[in-house]
């Protein structure tokens, strides 16, 4: 039995121990009140907390909510959907994978690792890349969500690793939600297709009970590179099937999740073949959860949460033959990863202390597989075969302080270390002040957050690498901000950021070591990246008599690294973000417009993609029939095509460099039927 | 060494059901649960409106818990689906609406939102109870009381039980138009 073995049970004993005296002490009362007749309540003596609660205005973060009504109204289709509509957010395809910037950062092909994906509360993002599907690769389909929370800036006081630029919470519906079966079947351009059964009911006693399968197709679209001088015809494709199923009491949730998404992979990216098929992604996650819920006494609740999950990820290469083209004029090369984990937390909030709100907690993730292998399948040639084992701690407490009626403090600090990854401190405070308590609040908030080397990063590594790869730390991001939030009535909500990021030993892929040259198609990673972002983001929210909601927003960002005082490649400088729905006259239907600009940006080699426009539209006729409902979406409406920067590895076999991924797909046009019983 | 962390996970887990004891006063909130699951009861509600009443509450956080717990409860042949609503949601679709005094900052939006629905309407404070919300859910010596805007009842279209109009602490708008009516 290792040391790690036995700290890691030294922290659970401590915590058990710890939750089951105070159990025991502070024992809730767990009289069931809401049986009693009314006139038996009103003789019961009622006990009040001395301070309860945070309104949304005085929390020490910006906070994004997009409800399931939204999702409807917009027609979302992926987490990518909901995440692009935000402000500040914005989100690159390289034909494989989507990835997700905030505020002017976004490292392309970074496979989302700088923002934490949380679904019901437990960590999503696998352990070897770091991963979080955004996707058809993400899966939990969106019909199934209740609420997505999105946290702009670091997490990483409460939630330690991967939280440097944002934090996604996806809580997804209980079966009360559905409260009976679904069918629904939906049909769009580029064949594609979509057909889901869902099933959902709560027992008189409270136990939900929610299970849904679904199946996504879409042929892709085909597309032309110039720069390889041909059409990529058919190798768009994209396949996903997804589950999930839930069982709930109010205190108790078990949750299983399976995904798999199959991606054509158009782009000859790392070296491939041109206008072969057969090269694909598969990218495979399940996951199961506990979560449970307990109020200890009126001001001591806790809640615990473990989980089990993996991930895996197979990549199909068609590359040239090696050596010089002999009986099959190409080889197929395989890439394996197979990561498991096994995490627990607990999180125990106090308002016992008046003035206080505070929350402490503890988590352990232990990453029993962490293996990566390639390969050539016929003849087996094999490069790498990398089999590691990782545990991860963290601790945290954070406290909400009242200093006055108007002044309150948050002050946070957590500690994480992992046996691979290195350790690090993530302090945060926030000083929040209510200039006028019903309009106008002033907020100034530090935050910082890391992000562990993972293990793509550390040993990814075939012997045509012939380097011993750096010894990667942590990356690390602290950030200032002023928010100033104002509601000039009821209806409206206005609000004003000013913020300042300041990133340091950023982990890139590189294809140059020590002077050293090595194939791009398999860059290295190292820490050769300092950045500085500064911008300023608008924000205003409106809802008109007639229902109609209104959300806007401008943000601008000037990312630039800090040594040679360079624009960040990918990085747009301004973003507009206006989103409209509106009920239908006289009608139970809804109807929403979303518009997107994002600026011009910049590839590695300095290239222009140029700005784009984007306009969604989408129209909700419910009741069509009885238990019939629709939905008809026209994503980019007018039609644009724009590009999106490649990443170091869009290079075909004959070299050919990618500096821009086509976004050709024009017009998308989406009808779904869905049928209620 | 996979397997014995999830036993170790799972007897954690079991320790975590603290032993029930029994203290007097009842929690706030736990309290007024209690009393809006009453209230669902004593509507009138029309017919037709399908299988389950979504039951809308904007409370701290910490209070959620006891709300939850009305999840899946009958009234009538109804369902109760509780739903939380903060800041920026929409309270469409919403049945019962009750909103603590803590988290009214949307409150205006919320009632606009319901404005043609059939909509029980529950707030903490009397300023509400003016501006047409149906029922006022208030703290008195100890004791939760309510009051009951029988005008709004009526705007809203919906129809209360005269039992839980004899057992509130003030009817409004019977006959007189801003004074309590007697009981």
């Amino acid at each position: 039995m290792g040391a790690t073995n036995i700290s890691f049970k030294d922290a659970w004993a401590g915590a058990a121990l710890l939750v089951f005296v105070s159990g025991q002490v502070l024992a809730a009362d767990e009289q069931d009140v809401t049986n009693l007749p009314i006139e038996q309540l009103l003789d019961l003596e009622v006990s009040t907390a001395a301070r309860y609660g945070q309104k949304q205005s005085e929390a020490a973060a910006t906070v994004s909510v997009v409800t399931a009504a939204e999702i409807r109204q917009f027609g979302y289709h992926t987490l990518s959907d909901v995440l692009r509509s935000l402000p500040g957010f914005y989100i690159s395809n390289d034909r494989n994978y989507d990835s997700v910037g905030v505020r002017g950062f976004s490292r392309t092909a970074d496979y989302n690792n700088r923002v934490l994906l949380l679904v019901d509360g437990y960590r999503f993002n696998d352990s070897v890349y770091g991963n979080a599907p955004l996707g058809q690769d993400f899966p939990i389909n969106l019909d199934l969500i209740e609420r997505i929370e999105v946290i702009s800036g670091p997490g990483s006081a409460v939630y330690g690793n991967n939280a440097m630029l944002g934090v996604i919470n996806v809580i997804t519906k209980k079966g009360g939600d559905l409260n009976g079966g679904r069918l629904s079947g939906m049909a769009g351009n580029l064949g594609t297709d979509e057909l889901g059964a869902s099933y959902g009911k709560q027992t008189e006693e409270g136990t939900g009970v929610l299970l849904s399968a679904s199946k996504y197709h879409s042929d892709g679209a085909d597309i032309y590179f110039p720069s390889y001088g041909g059409m990529a015809r058919g190798l768009d494709y994209e396949d996903a099937r997804k589950a999930f199923a839930k069982v709930s009491t109010d205190r108790l949730t078990v949750e299983g999740t399976f995904g798999q998404r199959d991606k054509g992979v158009p782009t000859a990216s790392f070296g491939q073949v041109f206008g072969q098929s057969g090269s694909f992604t598969q990218d495979t996650w399940w996951n199961t959860s506990v979560q449970y819920t307990a109020p200890l006494s009126e001001a001591l609740e806790l809640t615990s949460r473990v989980y089990y999950g993996g991930y895996q990820y197979r990549g199909d290469y068609i590359n040239p033959q090696n050596p010089a083209p002999s009986v099959a004029p190409t080889t197929l090369n395989r890439d394996e990863t197979v990561n498991r984990s096994l995490g627990g937390e607990v999180r125990l909030l106090v308002t016992s202390f008046s003035d206080h709100k505070l929350l402490f907690g503890a988590d352990y993730r232990d990453d029993p597989a962490l293996n990566q292998k390639n390969f050539d399948v016929a003849p087996y040639k094999l490069y790498l075969d990398d089999r590691r084992k990782n545990d991860t701690r963290g601790v945290f407490a954070q406290d909400d302080f009242a200093l006055t009626e108007r002044l309150s403090l948050n002050l946070g600090l957590r500690h994480d270390a992992s046996r691979l990854g290195g350790s690090a401190n993530s302090p945060r405070a926030g000083v929040i002040y209510q200039l006028d308590p019903n309009a106008t609040t002033l907020k100034l908030l530090y935050g910082s957050a890391f992000r562990a080397p993972n293990a793509f990063e550390q040993f990814y590594a075939t012997p045509e690498h012939n380097v011993t790869l750096g010894n990667l730390r942590p990356e690390t991001v602290r950030t200032y901000e002023l928010v100033v939030e104002h509601r000039p009535d009821q209806r409206t909500k206005l609000g004003v950021s000013a913020f300042r990021y300041e990133m340091d030993n950023l982990i890139t892929p590189t294809a140059k070591f020590l002077n050293q040259t090595i194939s791009a198609a398999n860059p290295i990673f190292y820490t050769n990246l300092s950045a500085t972002v500064r911008g300023v983001e608008i924000r205003g929210e409106r809802v008109q008599d007639s229902g109609a909601r209104w959300r806007a927003s401008y943000s601008f960002a000037d990312a630039r690294d800090r040594l040679a005082s360079a624009w960040l490649p990918n990085s747009p400088r301004s973003q507009v973000k206006i989103n409209y729905a509106t009920p239908v006259p006289g009608r139970d239907w809804s109807a929403g417009l979303e518009t997107q600009y994002m600026s011009n940006r910049q590839t590695l080699n300095g290239l222009d993609t140029g700005s784009v426009w984007l306009v969604n539209a989408t129209l909700v006729p419910t009741h069509l029939a009885k238990g019939m409902d629709a939905s008809f979406s026209i994503n980019n409406l007018f039609n644009r095509k724009y590009q999106d920067p490649a990443t170091l590895e869009y290079f075909n076999s004959m070299n050919q460099r990618l500096d821009f991924i086509p976004q050709n797909n024009g017009r998308m046009l989406m009808a779904k039927l869905s049928y209620s019983f | 060494m996979d397997f014995r962390n999830l036993i170790r996970a799972s007897l954690f887990l079991t320790m975590l059901f603290p032993a029930a004891a029994h203290s007097a006063p009842i929690p706030e909130y736990q309290l007024k649960s209690a009393f809006i699951y009453n209230f669902a009861t004593f509507i009138d509600w029309p017919a037709g409106m399908g299988k389950s009443l979504t039951l809308c509450v904007a409370v701290p956080q910490e209070a959620m818990k006891y709300f939850s717990a009305l999840e899946g409860k009958r009234v009538g042949n109804m369902v109760v689906t509780v739903r939380r609503l903060t800041q920026d949601d929409s309270a469409e679709g919403c049945r019962i609406l009750f909103v603590a005094e803590s988290e009214s900052g949307s409150f205006e939006d919320w009632l606009s939102e319901v404005d043609d629905e059939q909509v029980l309407t529950v707030a903490e404070s009397e300023a509400w109870l003016k501006k047409g919300v149906v029922i006022d859910l208030m703290i008195q010596d100890k004791r939760v009381v309510f009051d009951v805007n029988v005008d709004a009842a009526r705007g809203e279209g919906i129809t209360i039980n005269s039992r839980l109009l004899r057992l509130a602490r003030k009817v409004y708008g019977l006959g007189t138009a801003d004074e309590p009516a007697e009981k």
